[in-house]
């Protein structure tokens, strides 16, 4: 994709794998392997309950997403599939909905360790019902503990991009907010650790202006990397490379203009106390995440660590609110800001936008859907997650845009290695973008496997019928083929397999339990009858 | 795999069961009164409302016919002089009205009456004299008057001793006590009227003119003594005066917001020079000034005790009070209605309904009306709240809008009660009194409880009735 | 499979719709919107034609023009011209000048074109939808229907479903009360829903099942022309392969003709016989199905198609994706409105519009990689039964 003919090496974005937490290592299911597997899901349940009655949506999923892999969750409108991620980061709507029970495991941690004890369901004798008895101190906690690994190892975006961002802040501001939260200390060192006054700055300079008066943008780029390594500061490289490009024809005034781009690295005393004050406050709230974590590894609570931890985040608030004040007139935010910006059209130029600092200067509404998904994914990459749930990202899209979108998916995998659990109902997408596939049908999933096996050999009914009724722009296809019958009602879910209704090889067996699921090949499982034999009933 | 968790889940989640489900229809109300259930605040709402509606319905079945109760008007008192002419100074004679004889005090005789159409009154000249009208009938409105009464040198005039005299009243209200008996029994006395079937006194409006100074109590008597001659005891008063609140306020509203529902909707499809013309109407009708303008109404027209559409007194100013209000409060309606058709009309099911060539009409009636009603619902249970403060208010300030002064209604019973607080305040700076705070609170809290117990149910009717809340 | 030998029930000629754009303190008029610049095709009875293109290429106004919601600009929409008339109107637009603006009306300083002009008024006033009277459209209404997108705001939400499909027929006073309930019912059969369930309200329904019922309210008073706007973009898969068989089934038993608008060119394919693809509110290509999809000769088709996703993973094509952004319909590029994206960008085409020509027999392209030669036309003269070409007048 023609953007500004840099080359994609010298993007200052990480080229080795984000760390991923240690894994445990349960005993090796049959056929499936656990090697990097980053999110484990197990048999997860979320019903919503509701005045129709209880709404099983999802009643025992179990997949596993692994390092560097895409996989996608597919199925049609209402199969569970946004439930699953939304469960996962426990962003379900309390009443109604309520995850019963399961187990995620993310690393070591268990994200779901407090569940019996955050509600408990007592029946109401006489009726059928249910009463829910929640204990809002535990919920209180849980939501604390998973605000820590939300956005930061588990990031998520969107179906809508133009509702997620907040309408009345620029877009380096918001991206610029998620980068302090997520690697301020990184940045703030960096900051810190930049000096002006290098003996090679000079040079630097005199090489990039020779390379503007040549006009070849790469030799440009490459000389503004190198006043940027002389300072001590990538960022400040790209504002060198943006400045010469915007001077143009009048190469005279890059000079000038980097020496006075310059003077925001000199920082005074104040400023430096300013910035260490705000260095020590976010290493209190990675610590206080990293209790968090701890928590939900160990699975017992330690609200005393939380305490203290707290405390000392507010004391060192107050500590920041003297600086505001007595900074007014020093401005004393102004370099962190500036230095964010850069930052923030660096992670614009990764997802591939070409006038980054445009668009870091605008606002949500001036850009476009397919701008606004990229920008979306550049702030869910900017803290460098282990996991990236993507919520149909593209439905909402063009087709032109969704092409590039789903090219920009596909170069991250390769570059920064995340692994992206893609939610869709487009099989389509999940071809060209994904590794794995979850086929899921009324809260179950029905098959996995890699995305070539599922596509050239589907094994359930279901998986089949899906692929047979998608009309092929490359085939004339003129009869489209259809699964009869509609989505259950997943109030009153159909004994047994939940597709057996519709199924054209349903078997008297296919009502009385649900198949377990059975491997038919490396790594690929199906959850039906057909491929387990009939089990004697009960 | 074994879940965590799973020991706690019952087994009613854990297995789907049959759920009984009825028509559709009637689903609906089911739905919205199992939400309504839960909320506690409206639930107290609907309970007030409710027997704000059993009383008001009672009260108004049982109503007080002031109309014939000759001696009990109260206010709007006005001086009606009897000026003589033609008699000698220093000859007493006597005017009698009622049963009651005022003796001439200079050239005059005063009597202080409130309006009514026909008192009859007897003219009692001194020994000697004729007088001229020797009787007739005066009829008392808004205004001060004056009768002139000629006497003239009688021939054989026999000194006609005066008739006996009851009582003698200063110039101020008349005293009377009103009681009520059941219908059947024999009348105890005068000014007693019967209440229909014969139900219970629970509502027994036991007047007297004198100045407030009763307490709370909640029962009143069948029958009175000049004893425990009270001004209608505060809770009967209070009762009596829910209907005219709710009756005032739901009929405001509900024609204000109909009158709004319909403006607005044509106004906001129809657009253009439609739509400007009726918003420039609603901006004139929102610059009147609300209260202002229902007392000029009411003033203007009750004029010289007029009556409008053959209705009593009573009922014409409580006509013209709805009137007046409904015509100052529809522009809130229109506006907020054609916001929501603004929004309404770019719905593809309108533009479906034009596809099918239904006229403008057609589409403003049948679907863009049923689907802007949300808001206007929201702002009316608001207003039926409001609408009674506003009559109180009236009252309150001193425009006497009803024709009596004890009129049992909150906004009156508040006015009188501050005056006598007002009364008892001068007293207390000399020494020991005991001020009649429960004369000012009841009426507040009776007018509190109704506010907040409408906006409580509709509250939770909103939330109820919303769609959107996943439940 | 009508290939122009069945009559035509309507037929576009260069309709143009410009929404204006206020500014400024008495709202004036800076600018117009390009909504829909010069469209011209025709639709045969009984066929589907595709009309394919991204958001904001206009492709909904035009479903709207051809029924009448809204009034055009300039243009024509002939509704049942008979075979001499639509004869007659393809010499009388050749005849007119070539202008990117209204119907040349300004510029047809020639005898000719202003006798043409003329004479197309005639014609107009007889056969156009956009001059009938308010009560002629009444009676016509009913034969074109249109069917929306979103299965969730195209039913009022406070009407049962028996008043909702009923309501075009109530309309028109169509038959008795207990007739029109009949139809109901056999609409409702029709399109596969239970009669049973004609007291409920919409929101009880799912998305395909509102569908259903949006198409058996189109289907109320026999149509003759049905637009079908994006009708499965807001379904599942499979219910979208349920809804398209049903519009099928339909089409053959009643003979219906389809508008079938939509973004999702592999559903266009399964559905038309003809399509054409639309950029920034003009045809850059109008071709039969196979022909486009096996050939396509516009730049942007070919980016269209390779843009879309194919189930298959093992199939790995050379992509041809864009760049940039489409521009606003308010301010669309000089010449060839495609050339800031196109990958085959030549200089003339920022200076000069592309004119409409067939390159294979019923396959017309606008641009300048096809330019017209002066002498005969490619193709043109070996199917003399083929329409002349229409210039982009």
């Amino acid at each position: 994709m023609a953007t500004s003919g840099a080359s994609v090496a010298e993007y200052p974005v990480p080229t080795e794998m984000p760390p991923a937490p240690e894994v445990e290592g349960p005993p090796a299911a049959a056929g499936a392997s656990d090697h990097g597997v980053v999110l484990d899901i197990r048999d997860l349940k979320t019903y919503f309950f509701t005045y129709d009655g209880v709404v099983r949506a999802l009643d025992g999923v179990s997949l596993k997403v692994r390092r560097g892999e895409t996989t996608g969750l597919v199925g049609e409108t209402g199969c569970g599939k946004s439930v699953t991620a939304f469960s996962v980061t426990r962003i379900i709507p309390d009443p109604p909905g309520r995850v019963i029970s399961g187990k995620v495991m993310f690393g070591k941690a268990n994200l779901l360790w407090d569940l019996e004890n955050e509600a408990k369901f007592i029946p109401i004798k006489g009726t059928n019902r249910v009463k829910i008895k929640r204990s809002f101190r535990r919920i209180r906690a849980s939501a604390e503990r998973l605000s820590s690994i939300r956005g930061k190892s588990i990031a998520t975006i969107f179906q809508e991009p133009s509702q997620a961002m907040n309408p009345i802040f620029s877009v380096a501001d918001q991206l610029g907010e998620a980068l302090i939260l997520h690697e301020g200390t990184k940045v703030i060192d960096e900051l810190l650790a930049a000096n002006p006054r290098s003996p090679d700055v000079g040079a630097a300079i005199e090489a990039l202006v020779v390379a503007a008066q040549e006009g070849d943008r790469d030799t440009m780029r490459a000389k503004a990397m190198a006043v940027g390594a002389a300072v001590n500061l990538t960022s400040f490289g790209r504002q060198a490379f943006y400045i010469a490009r915007a001077a143009g024809a009048d190469t005279e005034s890059i000079r000038p203009s980097v020496l006075r781009a310059m003077k925001r690295l000199r920082l005074s005393g104040f400023q430096r106390g300013y910035l260490a004050s705000q260095r020590r406050l976010i290493a209190f709230h990675d610590d206080l995440n990293q209790v968090h974590i701890n928590e939900m590894v160990e699975g017992k609570s330690n609200r005393a660590g939380r305490r203290r931890l707290a405390r000392r985040t507010s004391r060192e608030r107050m500590t920041r609110f003297y600086y505001g004040i007595r900074g007014v007139h020093a401005r004393v935010d102004k370099p962190l800001k500036e230095e964010l910006f850069w930052r923030v059209v660096g992670l614009l130029e990764g997802v591939s936008i070409a006038n980054p600092v445009q668009v870091a200067r605008g606002y949500p509404h001036e850009l476009s859907g397919g701008m606004l998904q990229r920008v979306m994914i550049a702030m869910s990459l900017s803290a460098e997650p282990a996991v990236l749930l993507a919520d149909e990202p593209t439905t909402a899209l063009d087709v032109t845009i969704q092409a590039q979108i789903l090219e920009l998916m596909r170069d991250l995998k390769t570059r920064v290695g995340t692994a992206i659990m893609l939610i869709t109902h487009d099989l389509a997408v999940i071809a060209e973008v994904a590794d794995r596939v979850c086929v899921m049908y009324a809260g179950v999933i029905v098959e996995q496997g890699p995305v070539h096996e599922v596509f050239r050999r589907p094994l359930h009914p279901y998986s089949q019928g899906l692929l047979a009724s998608i009309p092929r722009v490359d085939q004339p296809n003129k009869e489209l083929s259809s699964i009869p019958g509609s989505v259950p009602d997943l109030i009153r879910p159909p004994p047994g397999c939940r597709f057996h209704p519709r199924c054209a090889y349903a078997m008297p067996v296919c009502k009385q339990a649900r198949p377990p699921m059975t491997s038919e090949g490396p790594e690929h499982e199906v959850a039906c009858y057909l491929y387990k034999g009939p089990v004697a009933p009960e | 795999m074994t879940a965590s968790g799973g020991a706690n889940i019952p087994a009613a989640i854990a297995t789907p069961t049959r759920r009984h489900r009825p028509s559709p229809r009637l689903d609906q109300w089911k739905r919205t009164w199992h939400f309504l259930r839960r909320n506690g605040l409206a639930l107290f709402g609907l309970a007030v409302i409710f027997c704000l509606i059993g009383v008001a319905v009672y009260a108004l079945t049982t109503p007080i016919p002031w109309d014939q109760l000759t001696e009990c008007y109260g206010t709007n008192n006005q001086v009606i002089t009897f000026h003589e002419i033609g008699l000698p100074v220093g000859l007493a004679w006597s005017v009698t009205i009622q049963n009651t004889t005022h003796d001439n005090v200079g050239t005059d005789v005063n009597f202080s009456l409130a309006s009514g159409p026909a008192y009859a009154y007897t003219v009692t000249p001194p020994g000697g004299f004729n007088a001229k009208p020797a009787s007739g009938q005066v009829a008392v409105a808004e205004t001060p008057q004056t009768i002139d009464i000629k006497f003239s040198q009688g021939v054989g005039g026999v000194p006609v001793s005066p008739p006996a005299v009851s009582s003698s009243a200063s110039s101020g209200p008349l005293s009377c006590t009103v009681c009520t008996y059941p219908t059947g029994t024999p009348s105890p006395g005068p000014n007693c009227y019967a209440t229909p079937k014969g139900l219970p006194s629970l509502i027994n409006p036991t007047i007297s003119l004198s100045p407030l100074v009763a307490g709370p109590l909640p029962f009143g008597a069948l029958t009175v003594t000049p004893e425990n001659a009270y001004f209608y005891n505060l809770f009967n008063g209070l009762l009596r005066g829910s209907d005219y609140s709710l009756l005032i306020s739901v009929s405001i509203v509900g024609v204000g917001a109909m009158v709004g529902l319909v403006v607005g909707a044509v106004s906001g499809y129809w657009g253009g020079v439609v739509d400007e013309t009726l918003m420039r109407l609603v901006d004139i009708f929102l610059s009147i000034p609300q209260i202002l303008f229902v007392i000029i109404v009411i003033a203007v027209v009750t004029e010289d005790y007029n009556t409008v559409l053959g209705l009593s007194p009573l009922a014409t100013r409580v006509f013209l009070l709805i009137i007046g209000f409904m015509v100052v409060w529809w522009p809130f309606y229109a506006r907020l209605v054609r916001g929501q058709v603004l929004v309404v009309r770019e719905q593809k099911f309108v533009e479906a309904a034009r596809a099918s060539g239904a006229s403008k009409g057609r589409i403003v009636l049948r679907h863009i009306i049923p689907n802007s009603m949300y808001p206007i619902f929201i702002q009316m249970s608001l207003d039926v709240g409001t609408v009674p403060l506003l009559t109180a208010f009236l009252v309150f300030l001193g425009f006497r809008i009803w024709p009596y002064v004890y009129f049992p209604e909150w906004g009156t019973i508040s006015a009188l009660a501050t005056q006598n607080v007002l009364g008892y305040l001068g007293e207390c700076a000399t020494g020991t009194c005991s001020i009649p705070w429960w004369q000012l609170f009841f009426p507040g809290l009776a007018l509190f409880l109704f506010a907040i117990s409408v906006n409580f149910l509709s509250d939770g009717l909103r939330d109820a009735l919303d769609p959107r809340l996943r439940r | 499979m009508d290939d122009g030998s069945s009559p035509i029930v309507v037929s576009a000629r260069n309709v143009r719709k410009y929404f204006p754009i206020r500014a400024g303190l008495f709202s004036t008029r800076i600018g117009d919107v390009r909504a829909v610049d010069g469209v011209s095709f025709d639709v045969h009875e009984g066929e589907t034609v595709g009309l394919v293109g991204e958001s904001g290429c206009g492709k909904t106004t035009v479903g709207r023009l051809l029924l009448r919601l809204i009034d055009p600009s300039s243009g024509h929409t002939f509704y049942r011209p008979p075979a001499e008339v639509e004869e007659r109107l393809d010499e009388l637009y050749a005849r007119l000048p070539t202008t990117s603006e209204g119907d040349g009306a300004a510029k047809a300083t020639s005898a000719d074109a202003k006798a043409a002009l003329k004479e197309l008024d005639q014609l107009a006033h007889q056969y156009s939808l956009y001059r009938k009277s308010p009560r002629q459209m009444r009676t016509i209404r009913g034969k074109l229907q249109i069917v929306f997108q979103d299965p969730f705001s195209s039913l009022s939400p406070r009407m049962l479903i028996r008043d909702i499909i009923a309501e075009p027929m109530t309309i028109h006073h169509a038959g008795s009360r207990a007739e029109r309930y009949r139809r109901v019912a056999e609409l409702m059969r029709d399109v596969g829903l239970n009669p049973e369930h004609e007291w409920r309200f919409p929101h009880e329904f799912s998305g395909g099942q509102r569908q259903r019922i949006g198409i058996a309210r189109a289907l109320a008073l026999r149509p003759e022309f049905i637009v079908l706007d994006e009708p499965t973009s807001a379904l599942d898969v499979s219910v979208q392969a349920q809804i398209l068989n049903i519009l099928k089934r339909l089409q053959a038993e009643q003979r219906l003709a389809y508008l079938f608008i939509s973004h999702h060119l592999s559903v266009v394919r399964a559905m038309s016989q003809r399509v054409i693809v639309m950029y920034l509110g003009q045809v850059v290509e109008r071709a039969p199905t196979e022909e486009l999809f096996s050939r396509p000769l516009h730049p942007y088709t070919q980016a269209l198609l390779s843009a879309i996703p194919i189930p298959d993973p093992d199939l790995k094509r050379e992509r041809i994706v864009l760049k940039g952004d489409v521009p606003s319909p308010a301010a669309p590029p000089s010449g060839c409105r495609f050339h800031t994206r196109c990958p085959a960008v030549m200089p003339i085409c920022s200076t000069l519009e592309p004119v409409t020509i067939q390159v294979r027999p019923g396959h017309f392209v606008a641009c300048h990689l096809y330019p017209a030669p002066s002498a005969t036309l490619e193709g043109a003269a070996a199917v003399p039964s083929s329409p002349p070409p229409l210039t982009a007048a």
